[in-house]
């Protein structure tokens, strides 16, 4: 047995990497980089700039203060869970990995699940609210009709995310059963 | 940057074959494991800063690459499974001077390891990159002594599929 695993040893190093041009890798790496830092700071103006406005424009009555106070609630209970736990590729033993990742999957599944299921309620009532304080002057009549718009909102949003959570299942389960059946091994 | 840039590349240097090979040992094919090896030394790059000096650097690879397979395997079962038997021609040796002998029975030892459990894998490659069993109980995060019995367990079956390759 031990004659084995020298001969495998010794085939097994025989095998080398190509030769990868690591100039040309750590050129592309480093572009990479400084897209992403861009990325970064242009959605953190952007965010900035529409918070900045959203407050010093529209909130000119309790009711826009209200709906935009909900909206960027949505946002934040959608925002939060996408950036926390995520598995340490590189402190991680295998076998800890692998359980914090089923972990990680679950819970990203929760995503589409509930959190957007949250958002979804919150934008439709913001706008209910910002529609008492811009419309209250109109008739009943077409109150009521910009209200019942919102159901209709309400109808297609919540199709649409059943659907992506249907294709959100299809992609992750069996994800979770393969790192199940992994981790499971003896 | 110049730093992680040299840091970076010295990693590459150094560790590049063994990367490789335990690329090729899991997924069994050239095509998967010049994938893997990218997105692991992507991972490498990006992660270069969090890089703890006390740590060793041997560990904090092969803890990277493994994780990275795991995951890679688990987004690609479907695509294995249909593609189980490993394409001889995609895998090559770089010295031209190795009698063919050798190269047909590298082939086989890579196409058995490759068929073996994801863990026992990741193990027998370690073992062959000749990590010691402290080194792979902390690499995979099971106890030493479980490590010897899986290793024996992966010898014998790795034995039997290579005799069954040789009939």
């Amino acid at each position: 047995m031990e004659n084995n695993i020298n001969e495998w040893t010794e085939l097994w190093s025989q095998q080398k990497a190509d030769n990868l041009d690591v100039d040309l890798l750590t050129k592309q790496l480093t572009k990479l980089d400084r897209i992403t830092t861009f990325q970064k700071l242009f959605f953190l103006l952007v965010t900035i700039f529409s918070m900045y406005s959203m407050l010093t424009h529209l909130s000119k009555n309790i009711f826009n203060t209200t709906a935009i106070i909900l909206i960027l609630l949505g946002f934040l209970i959608i925002l939060v869970p996408l950036f926390e736990n995520k598995p340490n590729f590189k402190i991680e033993s295998t076998n800890q990995f692998i359980e914090n990742q089923i972990k990680y999957l679950k819970k990203k599944l929760l995503i589409p699940k509930v959190y957007i299921l949250i958002f979804i309620i919150l934008f439709v009532l913001a706008l209910n609210i910002a529609f008492l304080g811009a419309f209250s002057e109109l008739r009943n009549s077409t109150r009521i009709f910009f209200h019942f718009s919102t159901f209709i909102l309400f109808i297609i949003l919540f199709v649409a995310r059943n659907k992506g959570v249907k294709n959100y299942q299809k992609k992750i389960f069996p994800l979770i059963e393969k790192l199940k059946q992994i981790k499971n091994q003896e | 940057m110049i730093d992680k840039k040299k840091i970076f590349k010295n990693i590459y240097k150094n560790s590049k074959d063994k990367v490789f090979r335990l690329c090729l040992g899991f997924t069994g094919n050239k095509m998967d494991a010049d994938d893997l090896f990218q997105e692991i030394f992507i991972k490498v790059w990006n992660n270069l800063e969090s890089f703890r000096k006390e740590s060793s650097i041997n560990t904090w690879i092969y803890r990277i690459a493994s994780n990275t397979a795991i995951v890679f395997v688990s987004k690609r079962a479907k695509l294995l499974n249909k593609k189980n038997s490993l394409d001889l021609e995609n895998i090559k040796l770089t010295d031209e001077n190795t009698p063919i002998y050798s190269d047909k029975k590298m082939i086989q030892l890579y196409k058995a390891i490759s068929t073996l459990k994801e863990k026992d894998r990741i193990i027998i490659s370690l073992l062959l990159e000749k990590n010691t069993y402290a080194e792979i109980a902390e690499i995979i995060g099971i106890k030493i002594s479980n490590v010897g019995v899986r290793i024996n367990r992966i010898k014998k079956t790795l034995t039997k599929k290579m005799n069954s390759y040789g009939e």
